[in-house]
């Protein structure tokens, strides 16, 4: 499988070959032979110092007069159904127990991370979270209730087409 | 390349803020501990030292080591809660990995600032683990001697028994049979059992004028024999290293030894290292301090452990194996500082489906030559009749069976809790780990100090109440409160490591660069191929 790369905003599917005297950049365009030696970039006809800085995940390459951003995609992300919208609706109970703190209720909007519930199983408190923004559709436990693992205890409200 | 964890957490929520000052003393209070162990002494004994004409074994450890170089020390606040503490700062001995003319070594070093260095029960326990170390990873040992020998009014502590000061020696004679070099710099007394550090090491260094070897000093070859001899006549450097040939090298000063000691680690052979090379190493993505607002300050709030991987790995990259399955118990691959881990983490208490993930996975990454990681935070496994009809403790056992079966080196830390059968599982100290290091904020026991105190009362209190009728709350809170505390104090890191039950208590933020040292270090022994027991089905 090729690597996916984002370049000038635009995604490249790109593969770099060993060869005996050199790589080739196989890429939707093309292959194309290119070397790096001391800081000088060649690819094809075209050659030139080249100057990379990299912020997070995000590379600023200058080459040949221009400017290029380009952002690395991770495959697996990338292929992963539903990447974008997010994962499951409803948080389930990780182990049994009993509920000892409510901070959601129907209606309110969340962030990811915000805590939903606080639980206590086998003398540990642990805070149920929200895997995703959104807004809670319903809270299936209350206060003190107890219950078996994989029960459900928060449903968040599907994201929307729109959403 | 592996994805980045997804952290979820926010540095401005007001309990991240509290959980940062609060683990903030925890580590200032390592801090005070470690500080006063390594530098602190009375006036008259460092006074003592300077007459002598002796340097502070951390002033010897200075010299001794390539400078600039990483050092992990092990075990510094061994026998800090022992009952003295005070007569033996850090068991009396200093002893950690480093580097010395290049070459990754054990150092294991006399501190006769106190008390002439006297060996006390956990000095022996803590030699004798220094030792275990270097056999279990292949390291080269230096020894620096200096110590007037075992501490007599707690001799039945330390001698006879199995892992007492005979296996010391035994340790000794193991390391050279496996071609493991030891040098032993004689910087001061090695009397009686002593004496048999430098015999027993491959080549040993004595310093003129302090350093002396004999198995009987002075006054006692007086009382057997009546004779009137000095320590340099008895056991001096030139004595030994031109008539007896205990000794191999005399040296002119203590600088001059150490000196000669580095030339000879310099001649020692490097071994090539086990398991897959290391490649470039890459900063975690999230800052490691943040670790100190993730570790709650109330010890029975659970915490997401991937939010501690991320702050540990390089770029914060996790491929996490079985993502939705035993989800109590996070398993996947890493790498620190570049080099490649397994890691075993709990989020939460252990199921039968955890337990089995975790020895498939533990199997995965014996097949794969993959050390293993445990992040232990465990209060145990899963009761209740659901689960005990289900077998949970044949899947248990499971676990326990692959962790102990393992051949490639497992590295532990305790987070946080270590309880029960959760400690098995989870790579404690009896499944012999090349390391195992704890948090201040850890503890580790049978069980927590609530329900254990509750077992330990109940029977006080129904005895109490049969011969004087029924107690009030006060008076059974008297019972439980002392039984409490005693226990807290029992399973707490500071006891925990003044035991040697761990190699050391660490700043949570100092957890990468501790892995990566010992990871270096256990990959100098060849890994043997995967082996295991029988697996309960």
């Amino acid at each position: 499988m090729r690597h996916c790369i984002e370049l000038d905003g635009h995604d490249h599917l790109i593969w770099l070959s060993r060869t005996a005297d050199g790589y080739i950049l196989r890429f939707d365009g093309g292959d194309v032979a290119i070397s790096l030696d001391n800081g000088l970039l060649r690819a094809g006809d075209s050659q030139g110092p080249v100057h990379i800085a990299g912020q997070g995940d995000r590379l600023f390459i200058h080459w040949n007069g221009e400017s290029h951003e380009l952002l690395f995609k991770d495959a697996v992300l990338r292929h992963a159904a539903g990447a974008a919208s997010g994962s499951e609706d409803t948080v389930r109970a990780p182990m049994p127990g009993a509920v000892v703190g409510v901070s959601s209720e129907a209606g309110q909007t969340v962030m990811e991370g915000d805590i939903l519930l606080v639980i206590e199983s086998m003398k540990l408190e642990t805070a149920i979270r929200a895997s995703r923004d959104g807004v809670v559709e319903a809270v299936h436990v209350t206060l003190s209730q107890s219950f078996e693992r994989d029960a459900p205890l928060v449903t968040l409200a599907p994201l929307g087409e729109d959403a | 390349m592996m994805r980045r964890i997804h952290s979820r957490i926010d540095p401005r929520d007001a309990a991240f803020l509290a959980n940062v000052e609060h683990n903030r003393a925890l580590a200032a209070e390592l801090e005070r501990r470690q500080h006063a162990v390594r530098t602190i002494r009375p006036e008259r004994d460092l006074q003592r030292l300077e007459r002598q004409g002796k340097m502070t074994v951390r002033a010897r450890l200075e010299q001794l080591l390539d400078p600039g170089t990483p050092f992990l020390e092990l075990s510094t606040l061994a026998a800090g809660e022992t009952p003295y503490a005070e007569d033996a700062p850090g068991a009396g001995q200093l002893v950690g990995i480093g580097i010395v003319s290049g070459k990754e070594v054990v150092i294991r070093a006399d501190d006769s600032s106190v008390k002439g260095g006297a060996w006390y029960p956990m000095s022996v326990k803590k030699i004798v683990r220094a030792l275990d170390i270097a056999i279990e990873n292949r390291l080269p040992v230096v020894h620096m001697c200096d110590s007037a020998g075992g501490f007599l009014p707690l001799q039945a502590q330390f001698f006879a028994d199995r892992y007492g000061a005979g296996r010391i020696f035994r340790n000794q004679s193991t390391l050279s049979k496996m071609g493991v070099p030891q040098v032993a710099l004689v910087l001061g007394n090695c009397t009686a059992g002593g004496a048999y550090i430098p015999a027993l090491s491959d080549y040993s260094v004595i310093v003129r004028g302090t350093g002396a070897i004999f198995l009987g000093g002075p006054p006692l070859v007086k009382a057997a024999t009546g004779e009137d001899v000095t320590v340099d006549e008895l056991g001096g450097a030139d004595m030994h290293t031109s008539v007896s040939g205990v000794a191999d090298y005399p040296a002119d000063n203590e600088l001059h030894g150490i000196a000669i000691t580095r030339e000879i680690v310099a001649q020692w052979r490097r071994q090539p290292k086990a398991g897959e090379p290391a490649i470039d190493p890459e900063p975690p993505a999230y800052d490691p301090a943040e670790l100190y607002g993730i570790l709650p300050a109330d010890g029975r709030v659970q915490f997401d452990m991937r939010e501690v991987i991320a702050r540990i790995v390089d770029g914060s990259r996790f491929h996490e194996y079985q993502p939705g399955y035993g989800t109590t118990l996070i398993c996947g691959y890493a790498r620190i500082w570049g080099q490649q881990v397994g890691i075993l983490a709990n989020n939460g208490v252990l199921f039968s489906d955890s337990a089995l993930k975790g020895a498939h996975f533990i199997e995965l990454c014996d097949q794969n030559r993959t050390p293993l990681l445990f992040l232990q935070n465990i209060t145990g496994f899963m009761v209740g009749r659901e689960y005990e009809r289900r077998g949970i403790t044949k899947d248990g056992a499971k676990m326990i069976m692959a962790v102990s079966g393992a051949s490639v080196p497992k590295i532990s830390i305790n987070c946080g809790a270590s309880f029960g059968a959760g400690t098995y599982g989870m790579n404690g100290r009896a499944f012999d780990p090349r390391f195992m290091f704890s948090w201040p904020r850890s503890q580790v026991a049978v069980m927590g100090a609530e329900q254990a105190a509750g077992v330990l009362t109940t029977v006080k209190i129904r005895q109490m109440e049969r011969e004087g009728g029924a107690l009030t709350d006060e008076q059974i809170a008297a019972i439980r409160e002392p039984v409490i505390a005693e226990y807290q104090r029992s399973s707490s890191a500071w006891y925990a490591t003044s035991e040697l039950w761990d190699d050391g208590v660490i700043d949570p933020l100092a957890t990468r660069e501790t892995i990566a040292i010992a990871l270096s270090a256990a990959l100098n022994t060849p890994i043997p191929e995967p082996r295991y027991g029988v697996f309960r089905m």
